[in-house]
């Protein structure tokens, strides 16, 4: 378990540095990202493009400045944006915690009803609650994210339910910061249904595999109650494949959901990211690039050793 | 010992099977998997159950733990008796309290029978602490002992592994030792060999056989395997198409058959006591389907004794000779002439 | 290996049968590499499947390759067909060099060898008819297929015309078998593997494949390597038998010689456990039971192979038992015989079908 793990590890840790590597070679190698774009209506001013020429080092040789690209992802500083002439890590700092927040929102969303709803699909298939299961959950997957997004934002948001506002109005009115705990809740809905479709196909299936293993029977021979036969042994095998897309699901999703943070006007990393690109301010979106790839990397690796201590069949291999 | 609280009679048969139908309905019609079986076994007996693949030997054993998931099975008529005791119409939770401790089940890959996420010591110990009430120190102690006693090396060590870690042989001694861990009356095996090497199946059969004889234990041995059958059973029903064509004694089995599928059977093997054979005397056609069982005798199609008698109605098991040799064929007579004209040459 | 009556492996196996041999292997080695490592896997030892077996069937012979699982004898056909490409050692199928030929040449021998493999279900392709199937065979290796050919083909094998434009799922494991056996024939092959042809099928059903396999290998002269562990079957079968334990060839002689006469403790004991269907025969039987697992063919025993297990090794003295821990006992012929071979250094012949 251990050597595999080390080596899960040390494979990540190559990953990154050859994908943060390719980026860099994008972005500072191809042309100047701090360049104003002909035709763009920004206009970088000289002096910012100084300072971030010389923050980035990118007056210095090739190998020097790949050096403090590399220092500053680790030290987390991105130089400045050109919007705002804040500190991109100030930034990143007040956007990276709501996305959290949406993300382990929207997985625990899916996770708990996706599940639950698989499981119960499967243990009674081809009855009322399979197919109220399967039905909806293959209506919500032919409606695009951004649909559902839009159509719930039109008509929930401002709902006001006993008297006290559940979702925030929007577009927000001027200097009303809503609390969190009432913005995250539309967006992590719309991220969640879509995965609570997925993940309860996906248990459904691999359950009604587990389900005609010899091991149940095995299970039923020693007198265990049902409940323990499914929860217990059924399921512990059909969720291996659930937790490695799982795990991945939230690694994209902490990277920032860029269309439903958009709908919402979530203050997230997508929104970040989106405002950004239209706003042609590179450094922040250099950043955020590379936040969200190492959170990736990171993640993939953690689901990996998971999987691993979960089946441990594979780590023989 | 549960007889007190669930009121078992300690006179009647340990464990008796009485006109068990077993019908699934599929699409192709109703699958008649086990059709009005009733055996009986006492303690420290062991009775075979022989039959091919489709001949019900699987499921009947399986009806008698209740892992046969109704729907979509029915069981039409029948019933289950452990000391008298109906296990059918037993309510679950009772019948819960029974299986693994007084009768305990193995099955024919262990591989596939064991789960592959959990360790071997803690599926044992789950099963012990099912029934006993001990703590989980005790009962892993009790593992350790049980994978002692069933002959494999190094149990602190196994104790900890997951099944993949152990060989063949090795995971269907974790399955007996798992069985046998509360000193169930009867423990009924499916084809517990076949998944396995000959010198390992020789190892297994010999290990239930102490077993056997240190626990008085009876055992339903459900096989396909007639050489396995010949040297460890005491007594043999034949199953074709889901019921019982033939009751007896081993020795009345192998050396007076009198049903024509049972002498088809015998007939057909090859024998490595024999040298060459000129040719072996196959049984014509395939097993029937399950959903499309023959009119009368479901053997009549490939048998070398039919005549119209055969199909006007399914034959009921007589009595062919010493007492408790039956079989379901009306022209056993002839079958006996047939085999005793056979020429048998080593 | 020049001691008085050690052959170099090359000769064995060779018995009355036309001059001559259809398949002969030589010094027959599979080894698989074991890798490990954290990113570079590295090859850190061997999995010595097969380890210098040699060979000889004569045209219209069963040679049976026995033995239990994890000694070799699939991975050893599988490498006379390369079908797995053999580490080293040669292969000569009617004096033609299997093991020398290119890409193309190899396509075309394949012609004649054929195999039919064990398990029924998994080696028809579910998407196709019968006809696709069979057909393929044929324009695979450039031949025609008339109005005539298939019916024929599946009469020969006992199956009616009308089943040829069903899919395998339509029929039960006998029938399938006979369709992979008509698959196998149906360019007249020379030389045609077996892998446990009868394993997978119900009892019943057994003696018809079995009956089947002889009457064609009368009719279109055909020679068998037959791999099984069904000693029964074997010995009805085959006319010579070699027994396998861990990637090696421990005896191998006619079939009446292994079974009546077996000189090595491995197979006296795998003899013994076989049980045979007779009541009162086996009540006189001893089973002799093996200690143990098979050990790890990535790291066999030294000196002889099956000494971890066997029983006559715990019968020997301490410098006996040097002999076995130290020397690989050569496959040599047992005491008066011509053909009949054992790789025992205290060979002693033991009776183990009957009492």
């Amino acid at each position: 378990m251990l050597i595999f793990t080390v080596r899960r590890f040390a494979q990540a840790v190559l990953v990154l540095i050859g994908s943060t590597f390719l980026m860099y070679i994008a972005v500072f190698q191809l042309g100047d990202p701090f360049l104003t774009k002909p035709g763009s209506e920004k206009v970088v001013s000289p002096e910012a493009r100084a300072l971030l020429h010389a923050h980035f080092g990118l007056d210095k040789p090739f190998y020097l400045q790949y050096l403090i690209y590399l220092k500053n992802i680790f030290t987390l500083d991105f130089g400045i944006d050109f919007d705002q002439r804040r500190q991109v890590s100030e930034l990143l700092g007040a956007a990276a915690p709501n996305t959290v927040r949406l993300a382990v929102l929207a997985i625990a969303l899916n996770v708990l009803f996706g599940v639950l709803a698989g499981i119960a699909a499967a243990v009674w298939k081809d009855t009322f609650i399979d197919a109220l299961v399967t039905v909806s959950t293959v209506m919500l997957l032919c409606v695009p994210s951004f649909v559902l997004g839009l159509i719930l934002r039109a008509k929930l948001s401002g709902l006001h339910v006993f008297g006290s506002e559940l979702f925030p109005q929007l577009p927000h009115p001027f200097g009303v910061e809503p609390p969190w705990f009432k913005a995250v809740l539309l967006p992590a809905f719309t991220l969640g249904a879509l995965e609570i479709a997925f993940v309860s196909r996906l248990v459904r299936a691999s359950m009604l595999e587990v389900m005609h293993e010899t091991y149940l029977h095995t299970a039923r021979a020693k007198g265990l109650p049902e409940r323990i036969v499914i929860f217990k042994h059924a399921a512990r095998n059909a969720l291996l494949p659930v937790v490695t897309h799982v795990g991945i699901a939230f690694g994209a999703l902490l990277g920032g959901a860029v269309i439903t943070e958009t709908i919402f006007s979530y203050p997230g990393l997508g929104y970040l990211f989106i405002r950004s690109v239209a706003n042609v301010n590179n450094p922040v979106m250099l950043a955020i690039a590379v936040l969200a790839v190492i959170t990736f990397v990171t993640l993939s690796a953690v689901v990996d050793v998971l999987s691993a201590y979960l089946d441990p069949r594979i780590r023989v291999s | 010992m549960v007889v007190e609280d669930i009121g078992l009679d300690a006179s009647a048969p340990l464990l008796e099977v009485r006109d068990l139908r077993v019908h699934f309905k599929t699409d192709r019609g109703t699958v008649k998997a086990v059709d009005g079986v009733s055996w009986s076994i006492s303690e420290g007996e062991t009775m075979a159950i022989v039959g091919e693949s489709g001949s019900g030997k699987s499921v009947s054993a399986m009806t008698i733990l209740g892992l046969i998931q109704s729907p979509p099975a029915t069981f039409p008529t029948g019933d289950i008796f452990l000391r008298g005791r109906s296990l059918m119409r037993m309510p679950e939770k009772q019948q819960r309290r029974l299986r693994g401790k007084e009768i305990a089940m193995i099955f024919q890959d262990p591989l596939t029978a064991l789960n592959p996420v959990f360790k071997v010591g803690d599926q044992i110990a789950e099963m012990v602490r099912n029934h006993q009430d001990v703590s989980k120190t005790v009962a892993k102690r009790r593992a350790l002992d049980l994978l002692g006693e069933v002959g494999i090396p190094n149990p602190a060590v196994r104790l900890n592994q997951y099944p993949h870690e152990f060989s063949g042989g090795m995971r269907q001694r974790a399955m007996i030792a798992m069985a046998l861990a509360n000193d169930p009356q009867v423990l009924l095996a499916d084809e517990p060999t076949t998944a396995l090497d000959v010198t390992v199946q020789a190892q297994i059969m010999a290990l239930l056989t102490k077993l056997q004889e240190d626990r008085n234990t009876a055992i339903v041995l459900i096989t396909h395997d007639l050489g396995v059958v010949a040297s460890h059973a005491d007594r043999i029903n034949v199953m074709y198409a889901g019921r019982i064509v033939e009751s007896g004694t081993t020795d009345e089995i192998f050396y007076q058959p009198r049903h024509a599928y049972t002498f088809g059977l015998l007939s057909s093997l090859a024998r490595m006591d024999f040298s060459r054979q000129e040719r072996l005397l196959p049984i014509k056609g395939q097993p029937p389907s399950l959903a499309n069982v023959p009119k009368g005798c479901a053997f009549h199609p490939r048998c070398a004794f039919t005549t119209e008698k055969c199909t006007a109605a399914i034959p009921v098991l007589e009595p062919v000779g010493g007492d408790g040799h039956v079989a379901a064929c009306v022209h056993s007579d002839r079958v006996a002439i047939a085999y005793e004209e056979r020429v048998v040459t080593p | 290996m020049t001691e008085q009556g050690a052959v170099s492996p090359g000769a064995v196996g060779t018995l009355s049968g036309n001059g001559t041999p259809m398949l002969e292997v030589r010094n027959l080695v599979k080894h698989f590499p074991i890798r490990s490592g954290i990113f570079i896997k590295r090859v850190i030892g061997h999995v010595k499947a097969v380890d210098d077996i040699s060979l000889t069937i004569h045209k219209g012979q069963t040679v049976a390759l026995v033995g239990e699982s994890g000694c070799g004898k699939s991975t050893t056909a599988r490498a006379i067909l390369r079908l797995v490409e053999p580490t080293s050692g040669t292969v000569n199928l009617d004096g033609l060099e299997v093991t020398k030929l290119g890409k193309e040449k190899l396509r075309r021998a394949r012609r004649d060898m054929q195999i039919i493999f064990q398990d029924p279900y998994a080696s028809l392709n579910p998407r196709m008819t019968i006809r696709q199937i069979l057909s393929e065979k044929y324009q695979l290796l450039g031949s025609e297929v008339t109005k005539s050919t298939i019916s024929d083909l599946l009469d020969t094998v006992g199956l009616a015309d009308e089943y040829a434009d069903r899919y395998p799922h339509e029929f039960s494991g006998g029938q399938r078998q006979r369709i992979g056996i008509a698959r196998a024939i149906a360019l007249n092959p020379k030389f045609v593997v077996l892998d446990e042809p009868v394993s997978a099928l119900d009892v019943s059903i057994q003696a018809q494949i079995v009956n089947l396999l002889e009457d064609l290998q009368d009719e279109l002269g055909l020679t068998y390597l037959f791999i099984a562990h069904d000693l029964s079957v074997v010995r009805h079968i085959s006319d010579i038998v070699a027994v396998m334990y861990l990637g090696q060839i421990v005896e191998i002689a006619s079939r009446d010689d292994l079974f009546d006469r077996p000189y090595h403790p491995y197979t006296q004991a795998l003899i013994s456990a076989v049980p045979i269907p007779d009541p009162k025969v086996e009540r006189l039987r001893e089973t002799i039971v093996l200690r143990g697992d098979v050990p790890n063919p990535a790291n066999p025993p030294s000196g002889c192979r099956f000494r971890t297990r066997c029983w006559k090794f715990e019968q020997l003295s301490e410098s006996e038992r040097q002999v076995c821990i130290e020397e690989p006992p050569p496959l040599n012929l047992v005491p008066g015989a011509t053909t009949h071979r054992s790789a025992c250094h205290y060979a002693a012949v033991r009776e183990v079908v009957r009492a």
